[in-house]
C-alpha cells in the first residue's frame, strides 16, 4: 500500500470530517475565485483606459455620467444638445467669416453621436455619421488624418460587409453583436425604445434596419454596439416629436401636442413616384433612401466626440464651453483617471485582502480538522510506527492528507466560483446587457491562487504532522 | 544673553519668511529661472511660461530672448504630467505643466504653459500624478494652425523620474 492509498483510506475512515473540511475549503476557494472573477471582469468592463479623442461635449451635468454613457455605453444619457453645437465645431464654408462662437481653431475632428434606443432592450443603438467609420457620405474612404481614433493610433475597421449609407435604414454592428444576438450581414431588426426594465413590455419602433457591416473587434464597449445612420434615428416618430417639442421650448413656445404613435397607427400609402410618406420622413421605396422632413436646426444629439488640435486647444475648448450656458466639455482621460483612482484601485486592494483572509481561514480549517484527527488517532499512528513506519513517513502522510483535502476542495471551489459568476453573468446579461466573462480560467491568478492554497494547506498540515512526528510510540500504544 | 539669543532667532525667522521669497523672486528675475547643474540647464517652468502672448497671433519673437536661446539645449524641467488621452498606464506623449492646480486648468489656458513632451517610440513612461523631473532636449518656437497658436515649447524626453 503506497502513501496515497494509505491517505485515501484514512480519509474514507473519517469521511464526515474529511467532507466537512473539504466543504470549508470549497466554500473559501469558491468565494475567493468568485471575487477574483468579479474583480477581473469589473476591470475589463472599464478595460478601455485610453481614448482616441480628448474631449466629449454634452449636456451640462455630471461629467462622469457623460463619459460613462458615451464611451462605455453605461448609465443613461445626461440629455440632448442641439445639433448646431456640432456645426459650431466645423470650419465655415469659404467666404463666410468665422463667427465668434465657432471653435474650429481648437478642433481637428468631431463626431456627433445620438443614443436612446436599444436592440432587444439590451444592446445600445447609436446614431453616427459615416465619417465615424472613416468614410464620406458617399461611402468613399477619408484620409486617415481626418478619421477619429477610438484609441490612440487605432481606427474602426469594417471586418465584414460595408459601411451604411447615410440616408438608408442600414446598420453596422460591433464584433460581438452577431454572436450575442444572431444579427449578422443581411439580418434585419427593429429598435426598442430605451432600455425596458424586466417585465416591462418593450416599445418597439416600426422602422426596420438591415445589417450591412460588422466591425472588427476593438475589445472595447464598441463591440456590443449597433450603429445606425444619424438621420435614420430622427425618422422615428417619437424622436421627431421630441425634437419638435424641444425646439419649441428652446424658442420659448409651448410644445405642440403630438401623438408619437401616429406613424404606427396610420397607413402609409405609396404615391405614384414610389415615395412612401411618414410623419418625419419620406421613404423612396425603389432604393430605400430616406428624405428627412425635420430640418437640422431642430436635430438634437447626445454627445460630440472631439479630437483637438493639441497644445492647449482641448483646455481652451473646455474653458470656453464650460463658461457658457449651453453645453459642457470634459476630458475623458481626466474623468476616468479620477474614477479609477477613487473607486477601482481601492476596490482591487480590498478584494485582494478579502481573498487573502479567505485563504487563511481555509488553511486554518484544514489545520484544525487534521489536528483533531491526529489527536484522536495517536494510537493508530503509534501502531503504524510500530509496524516500521518512520517519523518522516508519518509526517509525510499527514502533509499529503492536508494537500489532498486542499486539492479536492480547491477544484470544487474553482467550479463553485465560476458557477456563482455564471449566475451573475446571466443576471447581468438579462438586466443590463453586460455579461461577466465567467467561462474561462485566468491561469496567472486563479491557478496561481489554488497553488498558493495547496502550499498553505501543506504548511498548515505541518502543525498536526509535527504533533504526530513527536508523539511517543510506547505511551500511545498502551493508552486506552 | 537669553534675550539676545531670542532676538537673533526672531530676526532669523523674519529674514527667512520675507527674505527667502525675495531671494527666489530676485534670483528668478536675474537668472530667468535658468541655472546650470552639471551638463544640464535646470529651467523653472513657471518662469519659462510667465510672459504674455496673443494666443491667436503670437509669434516666436514674443517669447523672451533668454527662453528662445534655450532652443536645442538639454534641460531639466520639474512639473506635473497631464495626458489628455490616457487615463491609466504607460504614456508616450504628454503635456508638462508647472502645476496642474495652479497653472492653467481653471482659468483661461495659455499655450506657453503647456510643454509638449514626446517620449521616443518604444520608450513609453509610466504616468505619475506626482511632480516629475523630465530631462530632454527643449525646442522653442511658435507653431500655429487655423488661426491659433498650437505650441510654444516642445521637449524630446530622455528620462522621466519622480521628483
Amino acid at each position: 500500500m503506497n502513501y496515497f492509498q494509505l491517505v485515501l483510506k484514512q480519509m474514507r475512515q473519517r469521511a464526515l470530517s474529511t467532507w466537512l473540511t473539504m466543504l470549508s475549503v470549497t466554500l473559501g476557494v469558491g468565494l475567493a475565485v468568485a471575487i477574483m472573477i468579479l474583480g477581473r471582469e469589473s476591470q475589463s468592463l472599464f478595460g478601455q483606459n485610453d481614448y482616441g479623442f480628448d474631449a466629449i461635449i454634452g449636456k451640462k451635468g455630471s461629467k462622469l455620467q457623460l463619459v460613462l454613457n458615451t464611451i462605455y455605453h453605461l448609465d443613461v444619457s445626461p440629455g440632448n444638445i442641439p445639433y448646431d453645437q456640432y456645426t459650431r465645431l466645423q470650419k465655415p464654408p469659404a467666404g463666410i467669416p468665422v463667427p465668434p462662437d465657432n471653435y474650429y481653431k481648437y478642433v481637428k475632428i468631431a463626431e456627433p453621436t445620438v443614443v436612446g434606443d436599444t436592440l432587444n432592450g439590451q444592446y445600445r443603438i447609436v446614431g453616427v455619421q459615416t465619417s465615424f467609420f472613416g468614410f464620406d457620405a458617399h461611402g468613399n474612404p477619408l484620409p486617415p488624418d481626418d478619421v477619429m481614433d477610438y484609441r490612440p493610433g487605432k481606427k474602426l475597421e469594417i471586418a465584414d460587409g460595408h459601411v451604411f449609407a447615410f440616408n438608408k435604414f442600414e446598420a453596422v454592428v460591433g464584433s460581438d453583436i452577431p454572436r450575442l444576438t444572431g444579427k449578422t450581414i443581411g439580418s434585419t431588426f427593429q429598435a426598442t425604445h430605451g432600455t425596458p426594465i424586466p417585465g416591462e413590455p418593450p416599445d418597439i419602433h416600426m422602422q426596420v434596419w438591415k445589417v450591412v457591416g460588422v466591425l472588427a473587434p476593438t475589445h472595447t464597449a464598441i463591440d456590443r454596439v449597433v450603429y445606425i445612420p444619424l438621420r435614420s434615428f430622427y425618422t422615428i416618430a417619437e424622436h421627431g416629436a421630441g425634437l419638435i417639442a424641444q425646439a419649441a421650448l428652446r424658442s420659448g413656445n409651448a410644445p405642440d401636442t403630438f401623438d408619437p404613435d401616429s406613424d404606427s397607427d396610420q397607413p402609409h400609402p405609396v404615391d405614384a413616384n414610389g415615395i412612401q410618406h411618414f410623419s418625419n420622413y419620406d421613404l423612396d421605396t425603389k432604393d430605400g433612401t430616406i428624405k428627412l422632413k425635420l430640418p437640422p436646426e431642430i436635430w438634437a444629439i447626445s454627445a460630440i466626440l472631439v479630437q483637438s488640435r493639441g497644445g492647449d486647444t482641448e483646455q481652451s475648448l473646455e474653458y470656453d464651453l464650460n463658461n457658457g450656458t449651453d453645453v459642457m466639455a470634459c476630458n475623458p482621460a481626466s474623468i476616468m483617471r479620477e474614477f479609477f483612482d477613487t473607486f477601482l484601485k481601492p476596490t482591487r486592494w480590498l478584494l485582494l485582502l478579502i481573498c487573502s483572509l479567505v485563504t487563511v481561514v481555509a488553511a486554518v480549517g484544514i489545520l484544525v480538522s487534521i489536528y483533531n484527527s491526529v489527536s484522536a488517532r495517536l494510537k493508530e499512528i503509534a501502531i503504524i510506527r510500530a509496524l516500521g513506519a518512520t517519523r518522516t513517513t508519518v509526517l509525510t502522510l499527514i502533509c499529503i492528507e492536508a494537500g489532498l483535502v486542499a486539492l479536492f476542495g480547491s477544484i470544487l471551489g474553482l467550479l463553485a466560483g465560476h458557477a456563482v459568476n455564471a449566475l451573475g453573468a446571466w443576471y447581468m446579461s438579462r438586466n443590463y446587457g453586460e455579461a461577466l466573462g465567467y467561462d474561462y480560467v485566468e491561469y496567472f491568478f486563479e491557478a496561481g491562487y489554488i497553488l498558493a492554497v495547496l502550499v498553505l494547506a501543506v504548511f498548515a498540515g505541518l502543525v498536526p504532522a509535527m504533533k504526530a512526528y513527536r508523539s511517543p510510540v510506547a505511551t500511545n500504544l498502551v493508552a486506552t | 544673553m537669553i534675550r539676545s539669543w531670542r532676538t537673533y532667532a526672531l530676526i532669523a525667522t523674519v529674514l527667512f519668511l520675507f527674505g527667502y521669497p525675495i531671494y527666489i523672486y530676485t534670483d528668478t528675475l536675474i537668472t530667468g529661472g535658468i541655472t546650470q547643474r552639471g551638463d544640464l540647464l535646470v529651467v523653472d517652468l513657471k518662469a519659462l511660461s510667465s510672459f504674455e502672448m496673443d494666443q491667436d497671433t503670437g509669434t516666436t519673437q514674443d517669447i523672451p530672448l533668454r527662453y528662445r536661446q534655450l532652443d536645442g539645449k538639454r534641460v531639466l524641467l520639474v512639473g506635473q504630467m497631464w495626458d489628455p488621452y490616457v487615463a491609466d498606464g504607460k504614456i508616450r506623449i504628454f503635456t508638462l505643466v508647472y502645476s496642474i492646480s495652479n497653472c492653467c486648468f481653471n482659468g483661461p489656458p495659455k499655450i506657453q504653459h503647456f510643454i509638449q513632451a514626446t517620449v521616443p517610440i518604444g520608450k513609453a513612461v509610466e504616468y505619475s500624478p506626482d511632480f516629475v523631473d523630465v530631462v530632454g532636449t527643449l525646442h522653442v518656437g511658435v507653431e500655429s494652425a487655423e488661426g491659433h497658436v498650437q505650441s510654444v515649447y516642445r521637449v524630446d524626453v530622455e528620462k522621466v523620474t519622480r521628483d
